[in-house]
């Protein structure tokens, strides 16, 4: 029997200035009825190029494909007119896209686009249409679909949206559904539900998906084969057990390895006599709530409360997690420790003093000492300076002297992994890892006490994020930091964080180590999120494990903590006075 | 800016309307600062037989009413022009880049008292406006400069406010913020240097608009008496149209290919500049647009 769809030797040519030859070369592979197949690989690796060469979409003159066979059902796409070809897509073959909020049209209500696709497709008779529409959405297990048809995008939250847009998809029963990483975009906890809703299709109605991911652990709760792209090629092709048990190309390898696994190591443990002293940071019943814009002259501002009475304590050289999901007031919460934001009640003392309220010259006095990262490094480097410039300003500001601040820039350089001559060069000559090294050269520069972290690696590869995770365990072992550690990840979060405290909705429902969070989680909200991890329910191997990790170099074995005080950089920031590594007990 | 230099040329000479604007500013440049070489003295002076036709000879464009050379009122008026257009330009950019870069960086109660202040300026008609602060202050160099700039800061206030909203939302002025950098240094030194491409855009075509209104001003009489300038040369030939056409379309074609340049060069500029259109560029955001799903 045929395949469903057969992609033979594709090479998309990239234009002459760039620098690579093709964005995809040489590419084969099939996708049968009834089977999933996931292409993985990470950014620039040519995965959404291929989605897109399927269906057609690549951007005129830019990309051009210039060899290769597309064969969906025998037919080769590419010698298709346009007509032809527009009457497959939607019909035979159709995409769901990443973003749910761009992917719908937001002046149209949800109804009236899905219809638009069966209009296109010469279903004329409206009440034949709707009753369709009407019959897939509540396929879609969406929440009463005789009022969402009438619903406008904005009204739905993300998970919603992209049920609507797999709903405009599936309306003509396409045999091919491709996806472009539609679940990038979402909650954990809204990725697991939609999985299961795309699984459920291929299950009852045989069709065949082409599944573009860059997360391993989604490729092992969904995929039948996998396909590993590496620079435009296909590195490994198989069935998905096989090439997650068993990888045979190094590249595969090395992806699966940095997959962030649930850790459960020990984290710093408090002792008695720790636990009664002032922690450095201590945040008590905080809030802070947003107005809302006014719905009308007369009527009153709403209000989005953020944060509700949170309180939270970090310890000297405690790393404490902050996991939630988008609008769960993480980022809110981190902004007010770092004075971006001002709290409305409750307070934060930081080192025995009370900053919630503190202005001018002692706020310019304060800054140093708590620092921050920052999730996108493209956009937390100023374009039009120096790294040299980037690095040592904040510090010359604060009356360090020029010399002085260019040793200590050099020695953080070191720290972080650059190269001296990275000073004299422009953000965008460096990679998105480089960058976020640069990033948190900025921050350890100042020599901080206290360090929030704004989701530092989810903007990154796998790859990079695990050298940029190793790095902040590195520092803070060699600098004895605090950190807050902002993430959305719980795999991530359990590899570097001493606690984790869990938010839901602006309050902290749960605070714990990552191991009692994992095995006894308290709240039900907990659960739910560790149930919504991908990657859980298939495959061990990139499974989150419950055994203690083997302790790698980064993170924290029995008495290196004693011995941390570094050779080199450390000593120079100890040399202040303000930070000293903390003498914690470790259990084992 | 000092790396993408080279690359920036480039892009601006592959361009052809670009290159021809820039052409046709330079020669207009250089006829300006050539003046007192190529016509020596006063333009006003009358020096051969009037109504001489354009291509006679030595007096190429041909001579007015009263004899005086057209070539010569061009290549002086070419300096006023130029020099009305780029000092009113220049005052009017300071002014708005100033007041739209705290309006947007700060917002709230100084963005609304900056944006109703330029709103006034918005709402009344600016070339009426023009002319009364003219007749008002006495028409002089100075009176037209400043009224012209006063007319024309407000879009550039604008501009550059929705520039500093943008960009003051970017993670490098929170780390700045964080890094305890006081608010007017991070206006100077963190976000103004990443609004100077749409700065320099809508400068090289604020001249152009300041040329045609000085040339308005002029035309209807309120030019400087001392100044031979476009706009009067237009405005004197206009009773003699149907004999001597050339009284008036001489420096009419001058006006426009000044103006018509500027836009040139301005959209060269816009293209070379912004990310979005410049063609090197474009591919790489497509495919990382594509990438991030949102092509």
């Amino acid at each position: 029997m045929s395949h469903l769809l057969e992609i033979r030797n594709l090479t998309v040519a990239l234009p002459d200035d760039s620098d690579r030859r093709n964005a995809v070369e040489n590419l084969s592979l099939q996708v049968d009825r009834g089977e999933t197949v996931c292409v993985v690989g990470e950014s620039g690796s040519g995965k959404s190029v291929t989605a897109h060469a399927v269906m057609q979409l690549l951007p005129r003159h830019a990309l051009t494909i210039s060899s290769g066979e597309i064969l969906l059902e025998g037919v080769n796409l590419l010698e298709l007119d346009t007509e032809a070809m527009r009457q497959y897509r939607g019909a035979r073959l159709a995409m769901v896209f990443q973003e749910p909020m761009t992917a719908l049209n937001p002046v149209m209500t949800v109804g009236d686009q899905i219809e638009e696709t069966l209009l296109a497709h010469g279903q004329r008779d409206g009440r034949i249409s709707r009753a369709k529409v009407l019959e897939l959405l509540a396929d879609m297990h969406l929440p009463d679909p005789q009022t969402l048809q009438h619903c406008y995008p904005f009204e739905l939250s993300g998970g919603q949206r992209q049920r609507v847009v797999i709903a405009m998809a599936m309306i003509m029963q396409p045999g091919l559904l491709i996806a472009d990483e539609p679940t990038t975009a979402l909650d954990v906890t809204t990725q697991a539900q939609i999985l299961k809703l795309i699984d459920s299709l291929k299950r009852r109605l045989g069709i065949g998906i082409l599944f573009i991911t860059h997360d391993f652990g989604v490729v092992a709760d969904i995929a039948d084969r996998v396909a590993v792209m590496q620079d435009g090629r296909v590195v490994e092709f198989g069935a998905c057990n096989d090439v997650l048990r068993h990888p045979q190309h190094p590249y595969t390898k090395k992806l699966i390895a940095a997959v962030p696994k649930l850790s459960t190591r020990n984290g710093l443990v408090l002792t008695q006599t720790q636990r009664q002293a002032e922690p450095l940071l201590r945040i008590y019943k905080l809030s802070k709530s947003y107005k809302g814009r006014r719905a009308g002259l007369l009527s009153r501002t709403s209000v989005v409360s953020a944060l509700n009475e949170v309180s939270l304590d970090i310890a000297d050289g405690e790393t404490v997690g902050l996991l939630g999901e988008s609008g769960s007031g993480k980022t809110t919460l981190g902004q007010c420790v770092v004075r971006l934001l001002d709290s409305d009640s409750g307070s934060i003392v930081f080192a025995g003093q009370s900053i919630e309220k503190l202005k001018g010259s002692a706020l310019h006095r304060l800054r140093p000492q708590i620092q921050m990262i920052f999730q996108d490094p493209y956009s937390s480097l100023n374009p039009r300076h120096k790294v040299g410039r980037i690095i040592t300003e904040n510090a010359i500001l604060h009356g360090v002297k020029r010399n002085e601040a260019n040793q200590r820039m050099l020695e953080v350089l070191q720290l972080v992994g650059l190269d001296a001559t990275a000073t004299e060069r422009y953000p965008h000559e460096f990679s998105g890892g480089q960058r976020q090294r640069i990033g948190i050269a900025r921050a350890l520069v100042l020599q901080p006490r206290l360090i929030v972290a704004d989701e530092p690696v989810s903007a990154l590869d796998v790859s990079v994020q695990k050298q940029v995770l190793a790095l902040l365990l590195d520092i803070r072992r060699k600098l004895g930091l605090s950190m807050l550690f902002i993430t959305h990840d719980l795999r991530v979060a359990s590899q570097v964080c001493d606690r984790i405290a869990i938010m839901h909705k602006g309050k902290i429902v749960e605070c714990n180590t990552a191991e009692e969070i994992y095995r006894s989680p308290e709240h039900a909200y907990t659960r739910t999120l560790i149930d919504a991890m991908p990657g859980r329910q298939r495959a061990p191997d990139v499974q989150a494990q419950a055994v203690p990790e083997q302790q790698s170099d980064g993170t924290r074995s029995q008495g290196v903590w004693s011995q941390t005080v570094p050779a080199h950089a450390g000593d120079k920031f100890c040399e202040h006075g303000q930070v000293s590594p903390p003498n914690f007990k470790i259990a084992t | 800016m000092k790396t993408v230099n080279g690359s920036f040329i480039r892009e601006l000479l592959r361009q052809p309307a670009c290159v021809i604007g820039l052409l046709i500013m330079l020669m207009v440049c250089l006829a300006a600062i050539a003046a007192p070489w190529l016509f020596p003295g006063d333009p006003w002076r009358m020096v051969a037989a009037p109504n001489l036709p354009p291509l006679s000879p030595g007096y190429i464009f041909g001579t007015d009413v009263l004899g005086r050379d057209v070539a010569a009122g061009i290549v002086h008026g070419a300096r006023v022009s130029l020099l009305i257009g780029c000092v009113a330009t220049l005052v009017a950019v300071l002014v708005g880049t100033v007041l739209g870069a705290f309006a947007g960086y700060y917002g709230g109660r100084i963005d609304d008292v900056i944006m109703r202040f330029t709103e006034i300026f918005q709402t009344i008609p600016s070339f009426l406006l023009a002319l009364l602060l003219v007749a008002i202050f006495s028409p002089s160099v100075y009176s037209i400069v400043l009224a012209i700039a006063i007319v024309s800061w407000p879009s550039v206030t604008r501009l550059v406010r929705a520039e500093f909203m943008s960009i003051r939302t970017r993670d490098y002025v929170k780390a700045a913020i964080v890094g305890g950098q006081s608010g007017t240094r991070i206006v100077f030194s963190q976000i103004l240097p990443n609004t100077l491409s749409p700065i320099v855009v809508i400068s090289s075509l604020m001249v152009a608009t300041a040329i045609l209104l000085e040339s308005a001003i002029s035309f209807l009489g309120l030019g400087d008496r001392n100044m031979v300038s476009w706009g009067f040369m237009i405005g004197a030939g206009r009773t003699m149209i149907r004999q001597n056409w050339w009284l008036s379309a001489i420096p009419g074609m001058a006006i426009f290919l000044t103006v018509l340049a500027l836009n040139f060069i301005g959209d060269g500029f816009n293209r070379a500049l912004n990310p979005r259109t410049a063609r090197k560029r474009k591919v790489a955001r497509l495919i990382a647009a594509m990438e991030k799903g949102t092509s």
